[in-house]
């Protein structure tokens, strides 16, 4: 029960909140299911931090299951995690061009390149 | 010079090199008219493209990566202090700042000892400047995330690219003098501390983070509980009104808004202490691999590192004068005994001069003039050796899974004209 509470409210509370929830920092690229990652994400923290990761869906997968094991994230049903996995795949996938904003720092960009062990 | 010429006249060595991943760019920016970075005046990075995004009370051209929690880095350029001013001092941040850090309110506050100990004690801010002896170290406290930007595949967490370092002057009393007051009993291991931040759930009975340190750390000479930075009172994003620093390891060992400090009999395993939080893998191993967590351990002393603070990237400067460059070093296992410095690749090094740290585990400044041989676009490779002889990588050390201890030497663009 209280997790259908919680679900209602993201759902309904969460819609409402979500423009407003954007980070200055770190945006969320425009793509489905965006809103249930707006809903379901920013009530601890900005999109900063989901804006600045980029991992593949299984580590994302396990993202998710640490935000509710250790840091007091509700349950949600299956299919709202189908969504929002599908969506933090395709925005913040290892293989961005954009990658982290790290990376793009002028001052920074000779030390960073790929690991060129690693293709 | 036309494109093809910039890179002609290189050994094939070195043309590999920047085939590698940089070549794009390099060409790219030598044909433009400013050279390498299109947004960066030479020298230093101006304040006006260090500005701060979010909410930052009392910082100043700091970059911030998160605003909530609160996580920013310095610009490398605005490190050039011998003594980070507050306002350019990075923060890590794991939870909420406490309302009383932001008050300035000491109103109920009081540090609890207990634990392994014969007594428990129960200080107020008074008991700890009267009753202990007062110490004033310069620290350097550096995020074991620093460089994380720079693994591939990609580390989880903020994105700190050099900046999650600063070295301040913190006023405090040594922890060994409170730990012995109350008794350190044989049978303790490590020390966990718990601070006042808010679990960003809000749920009190969360921790945003509690770590700490194995016993001797604790008891170190260096390990102090500090209540000034620079000459104030710490700042609320650090840590108000007590932290603590355990120099040369994680900043993370170092707590904030500090109300207790538990003396565990087994290592301590409280939030960010378990998993793979500040751990790395015990084996080296590839890019990418899975690490059960029990493959992995916790990280104790940071690396040697290095940085140049002066100029900043993508400058350009004139054959015929001396380019001076300046920067800092400083290692976890105690001094730097040498900085050099590469204009050719690697090929051939410089030494620079190296001053003393004010005091142990204090960064050391160093100082070079360099006179390049011909025009043309050099990388500045900034290399530090610690008191062990270990030296800064060359390029980015073991991949982990989290991304810790980067402390690959840091490269500059410079481009020589005639
Ligand atoms: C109930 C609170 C809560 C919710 C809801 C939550 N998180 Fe988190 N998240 C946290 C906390 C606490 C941290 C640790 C913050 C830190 O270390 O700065 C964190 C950190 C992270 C990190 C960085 C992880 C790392 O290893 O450093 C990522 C990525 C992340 N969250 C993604 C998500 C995503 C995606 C969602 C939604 C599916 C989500 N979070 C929902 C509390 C939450």
């Amino acid at each position: 029960m209280k997790h259908f509470l919680l679900v209602a409210w993201v759902l309904v509370g969460g819609r409402v909140l979500a423009a407003d929830n954007e980070s200055a920092i770190g945006q969320l690229k425009n793509l489905p299911g965006k809103a249930l990652v707006q809903a379901n994400c920013i009530p601890c923290h900005s999109t900063a931090i989901i804006a600045a990761n980029h991992l593949t869906r299984r580590q994302w997968d396990e993202t998710i299951t640490v935000m509710q094991k250790k840091n007091g994230m509700w349950t949600i049903p299956a299919p709202m995690r189908k969504q929002i996995l599908d969506y933090l795949e395709k925005a913040q996938r290892p293989a961005d061009a954009g990658l982290a904003r790290g990376k793009k720092t002028p001052w920074a960009r000779p030390l960073y390149r790929a690991n060129p062990l690693w293709k | 010079m036309t494109r093809t010429e910039a890179t002609q006249d290189l050994p094939d060595s070195r043309r590999q090199f920047l085939s590698h991943g940089g070549k794009a760019a390099l060409i790219a920016a030598l044909g433009a008219p400013v050279p390498f970075i299109d947004n960066l005046a030479p020298g230093v990075m101006p304040e006006a493209l260090a500005q701060v995004v979010g909410e930052a009370k009392g910082k100043r051209g700091i970059r911030v990566l998160n605003d909530r929690p609160f996580n920013a880095e310095t610009p490398v350029t605005l490190l050039d202090d011998d003594i980070t001013p507050n306002e350019r001092h990075f923060v890590r941040n794991n939870g909420i700042v406490p309302e009383r850090a932001w008050k300035k309110d000491l109103k109920g506050w009081s540090l609890q000892i207990d634990g392994e100990v014969g007594k428990e004690l129960n200080l107020s801010m008074s008991d700890l400047k009267a009753r202990f002896k007062s110490v004033r170290r310069t620290l350097v406290i550096e995020c074991g995330g620093n460089g994380r930007a720079g693994y591939d595949p990609p580390a989880k967490g903020n994105q700190w690219t050099l900046g999650a370092v600063g070295c301040a002057e913190y006023e405090g009393v040594r922890l060994r003098d409170v730990l012995n007051a109350a008794g350190v009993k044989k049978s303790a291991v490590y020390i966990g501390y718990y601070g006042e931040d808010i679990h960003l759930s809000r749920d009190p009975r969360k921790q945003p983070i509690s770590r700490g340190v194995p016993i001797a750390k604790a008891l170190d000479e260096h390990t102090i509980l500090a209540w000034s930075m620079n000459g104030e009172p710490l700042p609320a994003y650090h840590g108000f009104p007590l932290r603590l620093v355990c120099p040369g390891w994680p900043g993370s060992t170092g707590g904030k808004w500090l109300k207790r400090i538990w003396v565990r009999d087994q290592v301590h395993d409280g939030t960010k202490m378990t998993g793979t939080a500040y751990r790395v893998p015990r084996h080296p191993v590839a890019p990418g691999t899975d690490v059960a967590e029990e493959d992995m351990e916790i990280i104790h002393e940071m690396p040697v590192k290095s940085i140049i603070t002066r100029p900043g990237t993508g400058i350009e400067t004139p054959l015929a004068k001396q380019l001076a460059l300046r920067g800092h070093a400083w290692s976890g296992w105690g001094d730097v005994k040498a900085m050099d410095l590469s204009i050719d690749f690697g090929a051939t090094w410089i030494s620079a001069k190296l001053g003393a740290p004010r005091n142990p585990y204090a960064w050391q400044r160093w100082n070079v003039q360099i006179k390049f041989p011909k025009p043309g676009y050099y990388e500045v490779w900034a290399r530090a050796t610690d008191n062990r002889g270990h030296m800064q990588p060359m390029l980015v050390p073991g991949w982990n899974p989290k991304g810790y201890l980067n402390n690959a030497m840091q490269r500059i663009a410079v481009k020589v004209v005639a």
